[in-house]
């Protein structure tokens, strides 16, 4: 008996080695629906196959060319298999178009006509509609395939299973099985919101209205880009915590996607959900709402306690019954969860509390307000560059880090290793939310030196980006080879043609690349890198850093954008 | 009056300076056919050269797609220099559903100069009126319709279902790449969030999984309209239309329906995507000169049977018959409403005849070449023997005199020889499958109906109810529209996708 498994990414440049906890997915999978498989009948270690935006786009059936190819490498000499599975399921539903359903299907009528394989397990982040095209093509695969055996078997991150086959071939419920081994495979909503929280710098106020004061603070938090999560972890909440309430009072002021997801899973389960503000400011909206049962408060943040305790003690005051369980997005106690006299908050993630500044040095220079609901800003502010800086030690810079050849090493520089160590995930928020605003083309990778505090950003960049990155690391020995040999590639590549990085480049042609690094002094390795791209025939659509110490210096002609622009260039070595 | 200048405030503008045959009256509930209806009357007795008032003063209320009509006009008219005025309705409801759905926003992206170049002095004001309409509470569609607490510097709107426009900056044609390649995920993303799919799933009906509406409708519809040709602007705009509010104890009083103009007969939810480029049959037609607009056969169980009605202008029937998705179309001379239906056949695609297909199977890669090589096109037909060809006297052909003919040009697949080798090879993947999985999404999956309005034609398709279904041996009905030559072709496409609700549909 044997087996194969292809992970297929949508929308993701290159290819890269499959993940061991995907392997040991399907490794467990497929003796659930094909008792007589077992995971050492898996043959053949393939890499995760990807077809990008522009392909999946206008030339759906690439995703056939592509499947084929990963299972010629598979199956390597052996000619037919008993099981393939395929697995989509870590794509979001919406990339799964249905034309590519669609060149799946025939893909599959193609492999049986082939008798490479008769047996596909599909995983999919959801099921097409029953009344849909692909459905439609796999309902008459009897008229495609008629004189052949077959089992397609579509499975749901639910593990809800539809299986197309003449032989009736009864499909055991695999639902909680299924669910549980998706659910380790792919990381939990609890792991990932984590991940999604960002301390970000700026300049924020704290407005205590009824004591009549303020206080700024230099940092806030921000749960990014994981409205996912949060339905998810708000429906877990409810069902644990708040099955007896009528409703919800929320201050959602500065979450907007918690009160879109609160919106609408109060709408779902028929649940009255107001703000706060306009209880407090409409009696006979507060007098309705008294005549209800309990009510679950509902913040964005919880920070001293002070904001909670006032909506505690005026929707008491206006005869609103409140349950003691409160939910929050941020729990700034330092625990998930806490109490607040005798009310128990939850939160989705912890944080330690900012502190707050008695005398404001950004009030004293006039500097904006933040707001903590949204970041205006792509850059960083001088005033955080500077307070981030001052925060860590300087260092000499790394030697292996500067071309010789070219100019001087800097004495004292920031520490970016230890400013990336606390403010990465903030940084890399910036660059992602850069690149999610359009700055790039629609199907890219990430190239830069093999170095620790650039593999930082890009592992963090991995994170805003669900893992659909491609990232390809390039040693610096060999960058430093070609600078000297004026970045010439020829030999360098002539040499290093087994290296995974040379292979994965050789895949990504026709993408664009974006390069990255943590600061430019003189553009040498920028341009290095740009010369490496257009010789593997990739465009270098863009060079993004933290720093720029040399702003306004040409970088091989690729558009350039750094977090912040700090004027101080490498001292080069002047040309015999 | 009766000057062209298109580019500057006219402060002296006033309703009182339009004659009755200078003035669009549209009053009530105000669909895209009243408009086009007035339309008619208006081009019918002039050149409608000079200024012309969209008169929305007794407007009760107006429907999205009516909206999109207007801008289609008003881009037309602008880039005609010739003048137009839009008259705000009095009704403040109205005024504030406007605001709501950024309607001056939108006709100011589509055209390129400021809403108040088309205002008249005496409704410059309306400008800057605070809307107290909406206040977003009551359910999980006030939600998304209004959200108080949001600010300008938000990612996200601040009504989901308010109008989204795609345009270049400097207002050359958009080319599916960068940023508009990137359209119809950005719009199809906001559709997949968990609030919206919660919202859908509460007052969509049916069990069709709700993701389908972002995955393939949204997706298809805006990457459909990414792709025509010299298309400038792209608009997205939606609403749940309802007649009344579901009063549920937990959702509390809001501001009554009829207080936000909410009179309408249908209940459903729609959703316009609208381009300004060459018209869908146009496109077709310029690829059909270039090659084959159809790539390959497709299974006949794919293939459905259409009874297809096209009436003029007056209502007056100028054909009527069944076409079968099956037939292959050969005729260059083929009628332009043809054209437009068969763009939501499966395999139709313009782009078949701008490249050369490989004619190769999913073949194991040549192991010795180039990873590149292979992901090059490799299109999708299979080594099939070529299809049995037989000619038919099936479907609608109608010559450019307008007289129906029968379709000797059409040939229809031999499904009768039930050829299980030859049916066996055909396969559904390759270019032009997107507007046809969107066609069965909306109408089968959802039981809704699609309409496009494009050039100079109208098509509406459902499903064909039992009876009708029976009678025609049928599974859909399309009524196309002509318009007459003497009313401005509309300026593009626009998708409207209507799709029922759960009070629509008990």
């Amino acid at each position: 008996m044997s087996f194969v498994s292809l992970e297929i990414l949508i929308g993701s440049a290159g290819y890269r080695r499959i993940e061991p906890r995907i392997v040991n997915f399907h490794n467990n999978i497929a003796p659930l629906l094909f008792p007589n498989l077992m995971p050492g009948d898996r043959l053949g270690l393939t890499h995760s196959c990807s077809i990008d935006h522009r392909r999946s786009l206008y030339e759906p059936v690439t995703l056939g060319t592509i499947l084929s190819e990963a299972l010629s490498h598979c199956i390597g000499e052996k000619n037919d298999i008993d099981m393939c599975i395929v697995d989509l399921s870590s794509n979001p539903f919406i990339s799964v178009r249905e034309p590519l359903l669609l060149v799946l299907v025939d893909w599959i009528v193609v492999e049986c006509k082939k008798g490479r394989c008769n047996s596909f397990v599909v995983l999919l982040p959801g099921l097409p509609g029953e009344r849909g095209v692909t459905t439609r093509q796999l309902n008459n695969l009897s008229q495609l395939l008629p004189d052949s055996r077959w089992d397609v078997i579509l499975v749901a991150p639910s593990g809800e299973t539809r299986a197309y086959s003449p032989s009736a071939h009864a499909v055991p419920n695999i639902r909680t099985q299924y669910f549980n081994l998706f659910k380790e495979a792919h990381d939990s909503a609890d792991n990932r919101i984590k991940k999604k929280i960002v301390r970000r710098l700026g300049h924020f106020r704290t407005l205590y209205p009824r004591e009549g004061r303020s206080k700024c603070r230099q940092y806030s938090f921000y749960l990014h880009d994981c409205a996912e999560e949060m339905g998810y972890m708000l429906s877990k909440w409810w069902e644990e915590k708040e099955g007896d309430c009528v409703g919800v009072l929320y201050d959602l002021k500065n979450n907007p996607s918690f009160r879109h997801v609160l919106r609408s899973f109060a709408d779902a389960r028929s649940l009255r959900a107001e703000r706060i503000t306009d209880v407090c400011q409409d009696p006979e909206l507060a007098k309705e709402l008294s005549r209800f049962g309990l009510f679950a408060l509902v913040l964005d943040v919880l920070d001293s306690g002070t904001t909670l305790r006032q909506h505690i003690e005026d929707l008491s005051n206006l005869g609103i019954k409140l349950s003691k369980n409160v939910l929050v997005g941020i729990n700034k106690s330092g625990h998930v969860d806490s109490a607040c006299d005798e009310f128990r908050v939850n939160g989705f993630v912890s944080a330690t509390r900012e502190a707050e500044e008695e005398k404001c040095i950004q009030c004293q220079l006039g500097l904006a307000i933040s707001d903590d609901a949204e970041d205006p800003y792509l850059k960083i502010r001088s005033y955080d560059m500077l307070s981030v800086a001052l925060e860590h030690p300087w260092v000499s810079e790394p030697i292996l880090e500067v071309p010789g050849h070219i100019g001087y090493g800097y004495d004292l520089i920031p520490d970016f290793t230890s400013i990336l160590r606390e403010h990465g995930r903030w940084l890399s928020y910036k660059i992602h939310r850069f690149l999610k605003e359009g700055n790039c083309p629609d199907d890219w990778f990430v190239v830069h030196p093999n170095e620790p505090d650039s593999s930082s950003i890009t592992d963090s960049l991995q994170e805003w980006c669900n893992g659909a990155l491609a990232v390809v690391r390039i040693p610096r020995p060999e960058i430093t080879k070609t600078q000297e040999a004026g970045n010439d590639w020829d030999s360098v590549l002539s040499t290093a043609a087994e290296e995974d990085w040379v292979e994965q480049l050789n895949s990504l042609s026709d993408t664009g690349a974006l390069i990255v690094d943590v600061f430019n002094a003189s553009g040498s390795t920028a341009r290095s890198l740009a010369a490496l791209l257009r010789h593997m025939k990739i465009v270098p659509f863009g060079y993004f850093c933290l720093v720029n110490f040399a702003p306004g210096r040409d970088i091989g002609g690729v558009p350039n954008f750094a977090l912040y622009d700090w004027y101080n260039p490498r001292k080069l070595k002047t040309k015999a | 009056m009766g000057t062209s200048d298109t580019t500057s405030i006219h402060t002296d503008m006033q309703r009182a300076s339009f004659g009755h045959n200078a003035c669009l009256y549209l009053a009530g509930t105000i669909r895209a056919d009243d408009i086009e209806r007035r339309l008619g009357q208006y081009y019918g007795v002039g050149t409608g050269s000079g200024p012309l008032l969209l008169d929305f003063t007794d407007a009760e209320y107006i429907d999205i797609a009516a909206l999109v009509n207007c801008i289609a006009l008003m881009l037309h008219r602008y880039e005609a220099k010739q003048l137009t005025f839009f008259a705000h309705p009095a009704k403040k409801a109205v005024r504030d559903f406007l605001q709501v759905w950024r309607f001056p926003e939108a006709v100011s992206d589509a055209i390129g100069v400021p809403f108040s170049n088309f205002l008249l002095a005496n409704d410059l004001h309306y400008l800057n009126e605070p809307q107290t309409t909406y206040t977003g509470r009551g359910d999980g569609i006030d939600a998304l319709e209004y959200d108080p607490d949001w600010s300008p510097q938000s990612d996200s709107p601040r009504n989901f279902f308010e109008f989204l426009s795609f345009f270049k900056q400097d207002r050359q044609a958009i080319s599916p790449e960068g940023q508009f390649l990137y359209a119809p995920r950005r719009v199809s993303r906001r559709w997949a969030e968990p609030s919206i799919l919660e919202v859908l799933a509460t007052h969509m009906s049916g069990d069709s999984p709700k993701e389908e509406i972002a995955r393939i409708l949204i997706f298809e519809a805006v990457s459909n309209a990414v792709r025509h040709p010299s298309a400038r602007v792209i608009q997205v705009v939606s609403k749940f239309e309802r007649k009344f509010h579901k009063k549920s104890p937990a959702h509390g009083s809001d501001t009554s329906h009829s207080e936000k103009g909410w009179a309408t007969n249908k209940e459903a939810l729609r959703i316009c995507v609208w381009d300004d480029g060459e018209s869908i049959d146009m496109t077709l037609r310029n690829a059909l000169e270039l090659g084959p607009i159809q790539a390959f056969p497709i299974p006949p169980f794919l293939c459905e049977r259409i009874f297809v009605q096209l009436r003029d202008f007056e209502g007056n029937k100028k054909y009527e018959g069944v076409v079968d998705e099956s037939d292959r179309l050969t005729s260059r001379s083929v009628h332009s409403a043809r054209l437009l239906l068969m763009s939501l056949f499966p395999g139709v695609s313009r782009a078949i005849s701008q490249r050369v297909p490989q004619v190769k199977p999913f073949e194991d890669p040549d192991e010795t070449a180039p990873r590149k090589k292979l992901m090059e096109g490799h299109l999708a037909q299979i080594t099939a023997p070529k299809p049995n060809l037989e000619a038919e006297g099936v479907g609608f052909e109608i010559s450019y005199d307008g007289k129906p003919q029968l379709g000797k040009e059409i040939e229809k697949h031999s499904e009768k020889k039930n050829d299980i080798n030859q049916i066996s090879s055909y396969l559904a993947s390759g270019p032009g499958m997107g507007l046809y999985a969107l066609r069965r999404t909306v109408l089968d999956q959802f039981q809704g109906t699609l309409f496009i309005r494009s050039g100079r034609y109208r098509l509406i398709i459902e499903v064909a109810h039992d009876a009708f279904r029976k009678q025609y041996n049928v599974r859909y009905k399309c009524k196309i529209t002509e318009y007459p030559k003497w009313i401005p072709s509309f300026r593009g496409n626009l998708l409207i996708l209507q799709l029922p609700t759960l009070c629509a549909r008990q």
